[in-house]
């Protein structure tokens, strides 16, 4: 829960906030988009923009707590701890750089030869994931990418990239 | 009702022989390993696999992709069960309940329960076919604009009014997979909301949402751990424990018959597809429990009711399809060229001068489903290896996985980056209580309410609202939902009493 004081009051959000936030952000990027199109093609998208709205203001009231500074602290409604920028909502450490290697693997793997991609790739995760076993970093790789050409290639016919850019 | 009998045990005798065996043995298993893929549906399982069958004869290859098609959908509850990473959008519903008694040891005798429904709605909903086919293919057919923009909504909101969880957090999850689901080419002809990329033009693809949303947003969590199921307990998994779980799902018979008919309606109404079949099967599943509290933390009934309705819906698209012409689903819509290929016209036409053939197909997919449980059963077992592997070797191998699924939808890479960004999204969303299925059930289903809603709009012009209470079908919709929504307040009511009732007690001692 994020706390901050403003004008005399203490004010805690709560952390699902963040995610309406996001939300409410590509409503506001969808509405820019549509505002010109004809009453056929808004109606449906405006209406559901409008319960994402209600929805939204449920969940601001059932996340936002105010209380004068002078007031006894009251107990975080998602039962997070009370302190001023906690991070439990941050991903851990193991998981964040699980991220970065995804995102290294994705752009490997669409941006070059997918079979070969997968040899480096495929090593970053294993390292970044905490793997440190060199039979495992040497010699799974080559077996994943083996696989996934057989399996998908060559049996089933399915593209894989093949030095395609986007 | 003679000669109909006659008709399947000639379907029976055509496929009893060496050759439609080996078909179907061969189409059972090539479907339940791509079923079990995530990101692989069924439709596109008969999609890849429907170029081998140019060459073969039409009975050969009707039996071979039903057999694929049946089998897709088993196939996507094993690692819905195992990994909560459903390999198909159908078994996303069997997760909630399933991969929680994976957690508690029971991966296995799940995976029994889920095969054993499968079978048990498959095998009803094939008995209803050879029976109703023309008069429930007619009711389909009365289903208008309205009563499809309902049943879409119906999804969602039935998901909102029995989670357990904040219903505010659900609808606006649901409400933002919806208009996830309206991006795209309108049938206006303008483009809407597609942020001038030419790939959102064909709007959001199903399978990197799905991946992303489930898949991926597990994948994050897993990695944190040593092993897929978080206690460290040493649990073995063998064939006798599935067997074991298949009696525990004959111990709801009543549910079985009940998930089966929601299937079957479901699934005969075009477009609407398994997916709903197997949500709005486990939402009645709930609502009318004894021990509604249950669901979500391994009750068995939540395993049982997806299952049985996801498995159901295929005999309810298969009646509209062949005796319409019209797919009662995706895969059905492939099924569907599949037999303009090999000569057939699905619709009156064929059940006049093919009949035959199609108690041919039935009779196949009925044997199917035996021979899909003995499969479904071994593949199963030897999926369970994964559950000792590391997450931190399984967790890339997994994700290596995810991209050639999604990048197969339409070998574009944006659908990678877009899987990512979803896996991104629903991993924070999960972990503030947004209720993911919600987002992609609504992806799913916001181009069909939206088609649907501009419909009824073109036919009705300010009369829209009120032909939802003028027409029966729709009225007995809306009925549905009106009773979801009154069974939520009442339960809410009562555990909010439950709780003050506990807190006085505990404050009096």
């Amino acid at each position: 829960m994020f706390v901050f004081s403003l004008w005399g009051r203490r004010i805690r959000l709560g952390h699902p906030l963040i995610v309406l936030f996001v939300i409410l952000c590509f409503c506001g990027a969808y509405y820019a988009q549509i505002r010109h199109l004809s009453f056929d093609a808004r109606m449906f998208p405006t209406f559901l923009i409008v319960g994402i709205a209600i929805a939204g203001c449920f969940i601001v009231k059932d996340n936002v707590q105010i209380e004068s500074v002078g007031d006894a602290e009251t107990p975080a409604a998602d039962g997070a701890s009370k302190e001023t920028g906690n991070v439990s909502f941050l991903p851990s450490g193991t998981v964040l750089l699980f991220m970065l290697g995804g995102v290294v693997s994705i752009v490997l793997f669409v941006n070059t030869i997918a079979v070969l991609a997968i040899l480096p790739a495929a090593a970053l995760m294993l390292y970044l994931a905490g793997v440190r076993r060199l039979p495992i970093l040497i010699g799974l790789p080559p077996a994943l990418a083996l696989f996934i050409y057989l399996f998908f290639e060559k049996w089933l016919s399915v593209m894989l990239p093949n030095m395609l850019q986007y | 009702m003679e000669d109909t009998i006659l008709l399947f045990i000639n379907g029976i005798h055509a496929v009893m022989s060496f050759k439609m065996i080996g078909w179907m043995l061969l189409g059972t298993a090539l479907g339940l390993l791509v079923g079990a893929i995530p990101g692989f549906t069924s439709s596109m399982a008969t999609g890849l696999l429907l170029p081998m069958t140019f060459g073969m004869q039409s009975d050969v290859a009707m039996v071979f992709l039903i057999s694929v098609y049946i089998a897709a959908i088993y196939g996507g509850s094993i690692t819905a069960i195992l990994l909560n990473t459903p390999g198909t959008p159908e078994s996303s519903a069997t997760s909630f309940d399933g991969y929680e008694l994976t957690q508690k040891g029971k991966g296995c005798e799940a995976m029994g329960i889920a095969f054993c429904a499968s079978a048990i709605g498959g095998l009803i909903s094939y008995t209803v076919m050879f029976f109703v086919m023309k008069p429930m293919a007619m009711l389909a057919l009365k289903f208008g604009p309205p009563e499809m923009f309902l049943i879409a909504v119906m999804g969602i909101s039935v998901l909102a009014m029995l989670t357990t969880g904040s219903m505010a957090k659900t609808v606006a999850a649901g409400f933002f997979g919806l208009l996830l689901g309206t991006i795209g080419i309108v049938p206006t002809g303008e483009w809407r909301a597609t942020f001038g990329s030419m790939f959102l033009a064909e709007g959001v693809q199903v399978v990197p949402a799905i991946i992303g949303f489930f898949a991926f947003s597990e994948i994050f969590d897993m990695v944190d751990r040593e092993n897929v199921i978080r206690s460290s307990r040493n649990i073995v998994y063998s064939v006798r424990k599935i067997f074991s779980g298949m009696p525990m799902a004959l111990r709801h018979p009543l549910l079985l018959l009940k998930s089966a008919v929601i299937g079957i309606f479901i699934g005969a109404i075009p477009a609407a597809g398994a997916s709903v079949a197997a949500f709005v099967s486990y939402g009645e599943a709930k609502r009318t429990a004894k021990h509604p509290e249950q669901f979500g933390q391994g009750a068995v009934e939540g395993v049982v009711a997806p299952e049985s309705a996801n498995n159901a819906s295929t005999g309810g698209a298969l009646i509209t399809t062949l005796a319409l012409g019209v797919p009662g689903s995706s895969t059905c819509a492939v099924l569907l060229g599949a037999m303009m290929i090999q000569g057939l016209h699905p619709g009156p036409q064929l059940l006049r001068d093919q009949l035959p053939m199609v108690y041919t197909i039935i009779a196949a997919a009925v044997i199917s489903q035996l021979i899909m449980v003995v499969m479904a059963v071994l593949l199963g077992y030897s999926f369970t290896f994964l559950l000792k592997v590391s997450t931190k070797v399984l967790a890339p191998a997994l994700i290596f996985f995810c991209i050639a699924g999604a990048y197969a939808v339409r070998n574009a890479a944006f659908d990678v980056y877009l899987m990512f960004a979803f896996g991104i999204l629903g991993w924070f969303m999960k972990r503030q209580g947004y209720s993911l299925p919600a987002v992609v059930l609504g992806i799913v289903l916001g181009s069909i309410a939206d088609n649907e809603l501009m419909r009824t709009y073109a036919l009705y012009g300010s009369g829209t609202v009120t032909s939802f209470f003028t027409r029966p079908l729709s009225l007995i919709i809306l009925a549905f939902m009106v009773l979801c929504l009154v069974h939520k307040i009442t339960s809410d009511r009562r555990i909010r009493k439950l709780r003050a009732t506990n807190r006085t007690q505990q404050g009096g001692v």
